[in-house]
């Protein structure tokens, strides 16, 4: 095993695997489990896993142990109340610091639209987090999530018909409306 | 009617390539206008999201336990069973015993006695022995008879005594 393709590995991808988790769990102490588990994990398995597989094989192991922690867990997790503050303060854009105005209506946005994510089903938050958060195609979350490609599109067409009709019912400014 | 003629663009190429045309918004082909205008609301508002860093102690933290596992998977090329352990201690202790034996000083000098004795010496040797042998063995011989003539013909009569030595030679007290 290369120690150092491991460490740029690690480097490259655990700020992707950490905020997935994040925005799954809604609390930095699961997600840091989740993250240390995960690259371990990944350790373990290193010469094992293909490496073009890699970045898949990852989300999979983040997405499966976030699903089973998210199970675990989910009565008190419902809405995104646990965030902690300082781990907002030190991701805001310097630039709007000096606008707390318009950071804290920012702010609001997100929680909105968190709060409405956190009513879809937990797979299909996730595939809506891989798709408009991460970026990941839709082949890429049928590899990620073991689903076909045609299921893939199937709920995030529904996850997405929900999330607007929640987002024009609840928060109208997020809509669009 | 932009996003329409895109789209009828899109469908005409895809029937002369048989190849679906990339959509710039999304991969799914059959959305509407107003499907594009939802899912250009929903990427607006997840690109707002902050990016979160994974935090650096839960780096070190990985970093710690991959070094970690790393040295339990080299101790447990050496974690055989017991009565392995104890055979190769004892197979260990063995070779090292006839290894100190082997390079102790005195075998040094047995090995160098025997190196520098020549034939010649050893004939000599062999000569000297024989000798001493055979001496020895004179000795013996007239010890055995002085012996018998003093524990045995000394304590017999006089007459017998004198009649015996006259007749057997080995009473005469030690000549054959």
């Amino acid at each position: 095993m290369n120690k150092r393709d491991y460490q740029n590995f690690l480097r490259e991808h655990q700020d992707r695997v950490f905020s997935y988790a994040l925005y799954m769990l809604r609390k930095r102490e699961d997600a840091e489990d989740v993250t240390q588990e995960v690259f371990v994990k990944v350790w373990r398995n290193w010469d094992n896993i293909d490496q073009s597989k890699r970045e898949a094989w990852i989300m999979r192991v983040a997405h499966n142990y976030c699903i089973d922690m998210f199970r675990k867990k989910t009565g008190n997790r419902k809405y995104w109340s646990s965030i902690d503050d300082n781990e907002y303060q030190l991701n805001r854009n310097p630039e709007t610091w000096h606008m707390p105005e318009d950071q804290f209506a920012q702010d609001e946005k997100q929680q909105n639209l968190l709060n409405a994510v956190s009513e879809l089903p937990e797979k299909t938050q996730s595939m809506m987090l891989l798709h408009y958060y991460q970026g990941y195609k839709f082949y890429e979350i049928g590899e990620i999530m073991g689903l076909s490609l045609s299921a893939v599109k199937t709920a995030l067409h529904r996850g997405r018909k929900q999330l607007s009709v929640t987002l024009k019912k609840q928060y109208p400014d997020l809509a669009g409306v | 009617m932009e996003m329409r003629r895109n789209k009828s663009i899109g469908h005409f190429l895809s029937k002369v390539f048989n190849k679906k045309a990339p959509n710039p918004l999304t991969e799914v082909q059959d959305m509407d206008d107003f499907d594009l205008a939802e899912e250009r609301i929903l990427r607006n508002n997840f690109s707002a999201l902050p990016k979160h860093k994974c935090p650096k102690n839960v780096t070190h933290e990985i970093l710690r336990m991959t070094v970690k596992q790393e040295k339990q998977s080299i101790r447990s090329l050496f974690d055989f069973p017991i009565q392995w352990k104890i055979s190769t201690g004892f197979a260990g202790a063995a070779a090292i015993a006839v290894l100190v034996l082997l390079m102790s000083p005195k075998h040094k000098v047995e090995q160098s006695l025997q190196t520098t004795v020549s034939e010649a010496e050893v004939q000599q040797a062999k000569d000297q022995l024989k000798w001493s042998l055979a001496y020895t063995s004179q000795l013996l011989n007239k010890s055995e008879k002085k012996a018998i003539s003093e524990a045995v013909i000394n304590e017999l009569p006089k007459t017998l005594r004198n009649a015996l030595t006259k007749t057997v030679p080995i009473f005469k007290g030690g000549e054959s």
